[in-house]
């Protein structure tokens, strides 16, 4: 009976002992001395994965580029880790990943692109625990004022880079100046953080400038009918349809407005149709849809890293991926270069030293150049942003993006005029 | 002839071995911050946010017969209720939890009186309406931030303690504390006369209701301290997540679906349950969910054989076969006639009447 009891009671203290020993094994302290870690937080899988589709290429080629190390200011080569995590396009994800990759990973910089629904969790949990952190692709007022910051209380952690409601506004405005209209507006504005702001960004400023907004108000998002809003265009003689759409929902806005006899000189979105395969999924009502273009191969930058040029970039995405190169890669490519430049320069130092020479940054990347402190907000720096729209073509791909608006874009030729939508 | 001497037990041998191992398995748990251990203090966080959940929706269904399929709006509810008192009453995260609780539980009042009128199928459909209600409700306020959503004034998270080990120190004793104390009001409740007629409940609501249960009023009062005990967990989630939209907070897949999961898996009706369906599903969480929709695709396959061939799930099958019971919430009683030592119990198992 003794000896049964003391059994177990040592099988009770080997079990706790066991337990307390297997954080200490997994923690990262030995690997940090040699590796640098990068943390990327994006939506892989979910409604959002087609925007992050051209994100396994951009991470391979980093990779490859990084193979032999990355020389630190001080001389030390550090080997450089990059450690991807999934947000499932959902914010709860998002924030539970991103905290992992803190706390778990303990990586020396964090990075995060696509939407708020990905990029806002993150810089949160970054914020509150100090993690220098590079963002992009979702308008840089859903991470200032979206996170409830103000100009005398900006973040301490985040740089992000990419336009603002200022570019997108004035690049539509100057895609529908081109074209002669009677300057009425209707808005597809969702109930979801993209329409929101959008509806709210965008109306003060087109009435500033002259135009007529016709607002049916916050429709939700897959909405399988779209008649009344297209009845409320029609009585108001609308010529230029603009918004935030998802792809689905275009498709159908698009084809029962076609149906009940709406036809508009412009159509001009964000989301919907900035990728080449929805706008192959509408086939020829695509032609001539304008949409807000952030990264195009005839860029004239390159990159930092590999120094590719944004031309040679492009092609080395269509090669290895038998795909058409879509916007996203080129901006994701220079969030990685903005985090490796600022691990460079802070000689791979602890989070507070990144921070500083993140906030130090002044370099040019496949996006453009970044030079922190250049924009609106110390939190944002503003990338290129140009207008697009799409050309059937008789290349090896269907539609082929044509820049006709460069008006919020530096040193980037358009590629041709406006042309009405049919 | 004598009357056969008898005596009333509820412990048994193994609920006095389980519950010693729960005992020093939350002393371990206790002394886990000594490690410094972030990472695995946040996976314990969750794992006891969703333990408390699993129970509380247990004692709704398992034992109350309250089949809600609509949890996840008082968790939302919650949630949303922390950053207001937070963001708009300048009220500190950590006082807000029980404030947010007790505001749930007020707001569950009429949802209860609403959906007692429904039985069966649709008040479980009725539950999952009032959810979506919620969640457009939560759209249309522009304090709250609208669709977009809001981030909690990350000061008031650092007011909570100076340092962010502080911090996590408080969130992670708070999440245990609200764990262990889902088990022990379970427990209690199902020990009292009331958890007697919520047993009787629970095996049969009309023959209950015949023998004087008010299954009316009881069914009210679980259904509300239910409420008021998952709008404080939906508060503590959103206090990790620091951020919240309607989105995010009235996800059915992401809370109740995986609360129902949980509980299904381990076993509905037993307070065992629970722990058994939580390791089960954060083992599964933890090894296969990078294979993306294949980790959901097992998990719901993994529920469809429970459900066909273990309807008590997985710990039913434990219990029935080893005849063990770590909560003893039924008396036993043990007649002290050495002839015939055998044991029997007013419900050892919940009957099959509710399939």
């Amino acid at each position: 009976m003794t000896k049964k009891q003391e059994l177990s009671r040592r099988q009770v203290l080997g079990g706790l002992a066991g337990t307390a020993a297997i954080p200490a094994l997994a923690s990262p302290a030995l690997a940090q001395n040699n590796s640098l870690k990068i943390g990327f937080v994006q939506p892989e899988t979910g409604p959002l994965a087609e925007v992050a589709s051209g994100n396994a290429f951009v991470l391979e080629n980093l990779r490859q580029a990084l193979a032999g190390g990355l020389q630190v200011d001080g001389g030390q080569t550090r080997n450089v880790e990059i450690v991807v995590r999934d947000s499932q396009s959902n914010s709860n994800r998002a924030s539970e990943v991103a905290a992992d990759l803190i706390l778990g990973e303990e990586v020396d910089i964090m990075c995060a692109a696509i939407h708020p629904l990905t990029v806002t969790p993150v810089a949160d949990q970054c914020e509150l625990n100090g993690v220098p952190l590079i963002s992009s692709i979702t308008p840089w007022e859903t991470q200032f004022y979206g996170r409830g910051a103000t100009d005398d209380a900006p973040f301490s952690y985040q740089l992000h880079q990419f336009w603002g409601f200022g570019e997108i506004t004035n690049t539509f405005i100057d895609i529908w100046n081109q074209l002669d209209t009677n300057k009425v507006v209707g808005g597809l504005w969702p109930n979801n953080p993209d329409g929101v702001g959008f509806a709210q960004g965008f109306t003060p400023i087109l009435e500033e400038r002259g135009f007529t907004v016709i607002d049916p108000g916050r429709y939700q998002d897959l909405t399988d009918d779209f008649s009344a809003i297209i009845r409320m265009f029609l009585e108001n003689e609308v010529e230029i349809v603009t918004g935030v759409v998802l792809p689905p929902d275009w498709t159908t806005f698009w084809t029962q407005a076609a149906q009940q006899g709406l036809s508009v000189k412009a159509a001009t979105t964000a989301a919907a149709l900035a990728f080449p395969g929805t706008a192959e999924q509408l086939g020829p009502l695509a032609q001539n849809h304008s949409f807000d273009l952030f990264w195009h191969p005839s860029f004239p930058f390159e990159s930092s890293v590999t120094g590719q040029s944004a031309a040679d970039y492009a092609a080395a995405f269509e090669e290895q991926t038998g795909r058409q190169w879509i916007q996203p890669i080129g901006t994701v490519h220079s969030v990685f270069e903005t985090a490796i430049d600022a691990l460079k320069r802070s000689g791979g130092g602890d989070w507070e030293a990144t921070r500083e020479a993140m906030f130090a940054t002044n370099l040019n990347t496949i996006q453009g150049p970044i030079v922190a402190g250049s924009g609106p907000v110390p939190n944002a720096v503003i990338t290129p942003l140009t207008g697009a729209q799409w050309r059937q073509s008789d290349g090896p791909f269907d539609f082929e993006a044509v820049i006709v608006s460069n008006i919020a874009a530096d040193g980037v030729d358009a590629g041709g005029t406006v042309q009405a939508t049919a | 002839m004598t009357q056969p001497s008898y005596r009333i037990e509820r412990a048994t041998r193994s609920s006095t071995i389980g519950l010693a191992v729960l005992g020093l398995g939350l002393i371990g748990l206790l002394l886990l911050p000594l490690t410094g251990d972030r990472a695995t203090m946040r996976l314990i966080v969750e794992i006891a946010y969703f333990l408390a959940l699993a129970q509380m929706w247990n004692l709704l269904a398992g034992y109350a017969g309250l089949l809600s399929v609509g949890q996840h709006a008082f968790i939302g509810f919650g949630g949303y209720m922390l950053f207001a008192l937070v963001a708009h009453a300048g009220f500190s995260p950590i006082y807000s939890l029980p404030i947010a609780g007790l505001l749930s539980g007020l707001i569950s009042i009429p949802v209860a009186i609403l959906m007692f009128r429904l039985s069966g199928p649709y008040f479980a459909i009725g539950t999952w309406v009032v959810a979506e209600v919620f969640k457009l409700a939560f759209f249309e306020v522009p304090a709250l931030g609208g669709g977009s959503g809001m981030s909690l004034p990350l000061q008031a998270v650092r007011d909570i303690a100076p340092s962010a080990q502080g911090r996590e120190l408080i969130i992670y004793i708070s999440a245990l504390a609200i764990a262990v104390a889902s088990v022990v009001a379970v427990y209690a409740l199902l020990r009292s006369r009331y958890g007697l007629a919520l047993t009787a409940i629970r095996d049969s609501e009309r023959a209950s209701a015949s023998v004087g249960v008010d299954t009316f009023r009881l069914k009210l009062g679980v259904f509300v301290a239910v409420a008021a005990f998952t709008g404080m967990i939906g508060a503590l989630i959103f206090l990790q997540k620091l951020r919240i939209s309607p989105v995010a907070a009235f996800d059915v897949m992401e809370w109740s679906a995986a609360i129902i999961f949980i509980v299904v898996i381990g076993g509905i009706g037993r307070i065992e349950g629970p722990f058994v369906g939580i390791a089960i599903f954060f083992l599964l969480r933890e090894t296969t969910s990078d294979f993306g929709a294949w980790y959901l695709i097992l998990l719901g396959l993994l529920a469809i054989a429970i459900m066909l061939f273990a309807r008590q799930g997985i710990w039913g099958l434990i219990a029935d076969r080893y005849r063990i019971n770590v909560f003893p919430v039924e008396r036993q009683v043990h007649l002290d006639d050495h002839r015939q030592r055998q044991a029997s119990s007013t419900s050892l198992t919940p009957t099959s009447e509710k399939h």
